[in-house]
């Protein structure tokens, strides 16, 4: 084919794409009119928004001094962070070397116990809150951090079992014999030779982790919903939620915005190694 | 990119264990974990002959309220002030908010340290609560040598009983009272030539059209409420109890009854002249309420605690008004006389450490000083006799006083929980005039029947 | 050998631990507490009074249980197709040779990423708003005139205006992973297909689909567990509990902390939240069974 025919043939090429571009175009296009707006929104005053004049007066930055003072946003994100950070690691503590185990040496009960595992992990929440409730208030321990902490770890863990399996299956055999030949215990060989091989596995199921945490709601409003123990996402509902009651809706949108930003932000840097990690925590090799 | 990430960690885990130590340094408005609290031994109270007792002890108080409110912001100038009358006091708040509903069963159950609380009355903690019977007989601090129930609006120490529906002890004392009006501006009514306050649903009808002619929209409501207009509908015809049995027939025949079929053919007629707002059918709280705060709306059933919350909508020059839901066609004379009314209720946890030392705490809170700053600041009723009312609610006083038989909100139509969400969806359809009065009763009589 | 079992034991025992404490225990007693008529959730078990099945009849005499079960058949079937549909065609879209690719991959994923609460918040007080929202201004910039009234937050809508918010948060997920699996289907066949004239449709249909499939299975079982702890959208789209957008963890929420739905005397039953509990376990046990007869595992795993 001449020149002339492959430009006119990339031309065409592109052009077919021409409704792909515009579904995503629509999409985009939603997107930034929506965070716009309330961007805007809440640098404007409550009787703005509601008359259709927004920013008629100027830019209102006292509605994030506002949210920031009255409510207690620096905790909740505080809270987050030890939550979502704590629990990704007491799970790859404890998923790690069970996954190691299950994967990688054959023993009595090894497929009982991978079953139990994956049964374990289709149970849902909601059939064992009650029970958790019940147990967390007879040890003492509502209103303290350590139940959220305790229960978002033991929660994921056999997600993050069933994960590791695959990536430990992928490690060539002849590894734990070259340890055990170096002179290494058992236990040293999994620190010191196979939990490092299994790096990317394991940064990608922190990922995966982190997100769900930080985003997750239905635990935190049971079991930490005083204000010090709140995390971002029950605080911000707390803080909408007051909002609304005092007419403050500059300062809801503000509040609103000041929540969603840091993960936005982390998103811009991070996006790709976040949706590797994602991907390959629902993808399995 | 491997020592990014050791740096990244690093860093992060520092700022956990940083902010861990900040969050752990609690304000006195924080509320301190139960550990704290339990452990503390509250001293008895010593009496000196005249003058302030010295008080000791630790006090929590979960609070209905949000501090950013402006009742939140009274109730901390409360809990400061009295901390400094008394410094060997300790007292943490929690502020709930609203979703005190929620958590304070949990919390309750879990035997978290909880002494004073708003009692919600939607749900049933009576379990939790002292009796303050013998409480409200003594003489406090703060009031100046009366027995404390003297000092408090009578309706104070009723309605907690029926609120609860616990008649044989005093579960609460109350403040800020409240009633159920049809709230309405001032100013449009003037414009409009409405002269007098409806009394009967004619009357109503009538000024309604007047409304409407003179361009504004007569009602709006909010699907929060719904369906409180029908329940004081039947109240009205046929009383509280009627609607309490309608509610949990499970047959299905109530709701076809005379009664139900005259209230749909009420609001299908008003739907039918436009009284009602055309966004009600999708207002989602509070939209509603801000079309009447800024003046659109004429007319919106609540209670009396609504100018706060459209304070800052409907700005300081708004008229306020309210009356009685007006009698019905083939019912009793019950406006004015029968009203949904009540309080905010405050009680004491029945496991309190010090219950003397609570009822200090709840005394100095309701005291004429600081009675006086919830009115001022944040536009409340007042819960002390012979205070001041704040100007919006002034007219609304002698409604206040009349009222001699007080009923639950809507006429306690949504005390079936399971019944209730149909009930709103269903008037909101009538009211947008999407289905008709017939529609109405034969869905809500196929929705009654088990 | 017997520092081998020891060693198995240490490295599994924290795992089974939690396993033990935090998920069978407690599922076994939710099933027990279902047959029993529970007063607090607190209640020690000598507290308990045994009813059979009474919660479970009860339960499903409740109109507002079955509405929930109704609604949760909506957004699991009705919600599924939708929205593996919209990730499936974003993710041809992306797949093929068009510009920019991560960027559109991030922008559509995004949404996910946010917390419920802010997305909610901004579809409610901003998009579906009923005097100054999104939509209503859209509409009435093209003149759609009967749009611009559409009353979305409506009883009658509020369902559709969730699923909506829901979707827009979920696409951008689930075209991640399948766009992980079209990625690895070899060029070739696409290249092979091509040759013999096959338009876009037709290598849709014959190549990547097959394909797919095991990919799409795993979607699936993703979507069914996410639908069935569907509660966070629902208790943010409404203020109490309604009809439009109840689901059953929602009801069984209300029914233990909350309100005591589903109690017609003023004693709260936690029995019945118990029994609630159980059943979406039998549906979610239900379902995955049935996708495990309608799409066979390709990797016998």
């Amino acid at each position: 084919m001449n020149r002339y025919g492959k430009r006119k043939v990339r031309c065409k090429k592109q052009l077919r794409f021409i409704p792909g571009y515009l579904l995503l175009g629509i999409w985009l296009a939603f997107t930034v009119a929506m965070i716009g707006w309330i961007i805007l929104a809440s640098l404007s005053t409550t009787k703005e928004i509601f008359g259709n004049q927004i920013l008629s007066s100027g830019l209102h930055w006292e509605n994030y001094a506002n949210v920031l003072r009255k409510h207690k946003m620096s905790v909740y994100f505080a809270n987050s962070i030890i939550y979502s950070l704590s629990g990704c690691i007491g799970i790859i503590l404890i998923a790690a070397p069970a996954a190691y185990v299950l994967s990688r040496i054959s023993f009595r009960g090894k497929s009982v116990i991978n079953n139990v595992f994956v049964i374990a992990m289709s149970i849902p929440s909601v059939m064992l809150v009650m029970p958790l409730f019940k147990m967390a208030t007879s040890i003492g321990l509502i209103g303290s951090r350590w139940t959220l902490i305790i229960l978002y770890i033991c929660i994921n863990v056999p997600f993050g079992v069933f994960f590791l399996i695959g990536f430990f299956m992928s490690l060539p055999k002849a590894l734990e014999e070259a340890a055990e030949i170096d002179g290494c215990t058992p236990d040293q060989a999994f620190w010191k030779v196979m939990f490092p091989l299994a790096q990317p596995g394991i940064i990608t199921l922190t990922i995966f982790n982190f997100i769900n945490i930080w985003n997750e709601y239905f635990m935190a409003l049971i079991f930490a919903n005083k204000t010090g123990l709140r995390t971002v996402s029950t605080g911000l509902q707390a803080i909408v939620q007051s909002m609304k009651y005092s007419g403050d809706w500059a300062g809801l949108f503000a509040g609103v915005v000041i929540v969603f930003l840091p993960t936005f932000i982390l998103f811009l840097f991070l996006s790709n190694k976040i949706m590797a990690g994602i991907t390959g925590g629902a993808v399995k090799e | 990119m491997k020592r990014v990430n050791k740096v990244l960690a690093a860093a992060l885990a520092a700022s956990m264990v940083l902010s861990g130590c900040g969050a752990g340094t609690s304000k006195t408005a924080e509320s301190s974990p139960s550990e704290e609290s339990k452990g503390a031994e509250s001293v008895a109270a010593e009496t000196k002959e005249q003058g302030s007792k010295e008080l000791e002890g630790t006090l929590v108080y979960w609070s209905m309220w949000n501090d950013t409110e402006p009742q939140g912001e009274v109730w901390q100038e409360i809990v400061d002030g009295f901390m400094k009358k008394h410094p060997k006091v300790k007292v943490t708040v929690q502020w709930c908010g609203r979703d005190n509903k929620k958590i304070l069963k949990p919390a309750m159950e879990g035997n978290e340290t909880i002494d004073i609380f708003e009692y919600p009355f939607e749900i049933d903690l009576n379990e939790y609560v002292l009796d303050l019977t013998p409480y409200v007989d003594k003489v406090y601090d703060t009031t100046d040598g009366k027995p404390f129930k003297d000092t408090l609006i009578p309706s104070l120490l009723i309605t907690p009983g029926t609120m609860t529906g616990r008649t044989d002890i005093l579960p609460a004392v109350g403040y800020k009272p409240w009633m159920s009006l049809f709230m309405y501006n001032r100013a449009i009514f003037e414009e409009a030539g409405v002269t007098a306050e409806p009394k009967t649903w004619e009357d109503f009808d009538a000024s309604c059209a007047k409304i409407k002619e003179a361009g504004y929209v007569p009602i709006t409501f909010d699907d929060a409420y719904a369906s409180w207009l029908p329940g004081m509908y039947l109240a009205r015809e046929k009383g509280q109890e009627w609607v309490q049995k309608l509610v949990k027939d499970t047959t299905g025949e109530m709701w076809k009854d005379e009664a139900v079929v005259n209230m749909a053919k009420a609001f299908e007629d008003f739907a039918k002249k436009g009284y009602f707002d055309a966004n009600v059918s999708g207002n989602k709280w509070p939209a509603g309420q801000v079309d009447f705060g800024n003046g659109k709306v004429a007319m919106y059933y609540n209670l009396t605690g609504l100018p706060t919350e459209v304070a800052d909508i409907a700005g300081p020059d708004f008229q306020w008004g309210g009356f009685s839901y007006p009698d019905v066609t083939d019912g009793a004379a019950r406006c004015g006389k029968e009203d949904p009314t009540g309080c905010t209720l405050l009680a004491v946890n029945k496991n309190t450490a010090d219950p003397e030392l609570a009822m200090e705490f709840v005394a100095y809170a309701l005291s004429k000083e600081n009675d006086a700053k919830m009115v001022e600041h944040a536009g409340t009723t007042p819960a002390t006799v012979d205070t001041q009312w704040p100007p919006a609610l002034e007219n609304m006083k002698d409604a206040l006083e009349l009222v001699e038989v007080p009923l639950k909100s809507g006429g306690d139509i949504a005390s079936n929980p399971d019944l209730s969400p149909t009930i709103s969806e269903n008037f909101i359809k009538l009211a947008a005039g999407q289905i008709t009065a017939d529609d109405f009763v034969a869905n809500m009589a196929a929705a009654a029947k088990r | 050998m017997k520092s081998k079992n020891w060693f198995v034991v240490r490295f599994l025992a924290p795992a089974m631990l939690c396993l033990l404490a935090i998920f069978l225990y407690p599922a076994l007693r939710t099933i027990l507490m279902s047959f029993n008529k529970v007063g607090f959730v607190t209640d020690n078990m000598k507290d308990w009074e045994f009813i059979g099945f009474a919660n479970y009849t009860k339960l499903m005499g409740s109109p507002l249980f079955r509405r929930s079960l109704w609604n949760i058949l909506k957004i699991w079937i009705g919600g599924g197709v939708v929205i593996l549909s919209l990730s499936m065609l974003f993710s041809v879209i992306i797949t093929s040779r068009i510009k920019g690719k991560k960027f559109w991959k991030a922008m559509l994923y995004l949404p996910h990423i946010i917390s419920s609460v802010a997305l909610v918040t901004m579809w409610m007080q901003y998009a579906y708003h009923n005097q100054y929202g999104l939509f209503k201004r859209l509409f009435e910039l093209i003149h759609w005139n009967s749009m611009a009234q559409f009353q979305w937050t409506a009883p009658e809508n509020l369902f559709l205006a969730m699923m909506i918010a829901y979707s827009y948060a979920g696409v951008g997920f689930y075209m991640l992973i399948m766009v992980a699996g079209i990625d690895g289907v070899s060029e070739d066949y696409y290249e092979a297909s091509r040759i013999e004239g096959a338009g876009i449709w037709q290598q849709f249909c014959y190549i990547t689909l097959p394909m797919l499939k095991d990919i799409i299975k795993r979607c699936i079982v993703l979507y069914s567990a996410s639908a069935a702890g569907f509660f966070v959208y629902s208790t943010l789209f409404s203020f109490n509990t309604e009809n439009a957008t109840v689901t059953p963890m929602v009801y069984m929420y209300e029914v233990v902390f909350g309100t005591g739905v589903g109690s017609s005397s003023a004693e709260l039953n936690v029995g019945a939240g118990a029994a609630a509990g159980v059943l979406i376990m039998l549906v979610v046990l239900i379902v995955n069974a049935v996708l495990n007869r309608i799409i066979p595992s390709e990797d016998g795993q």
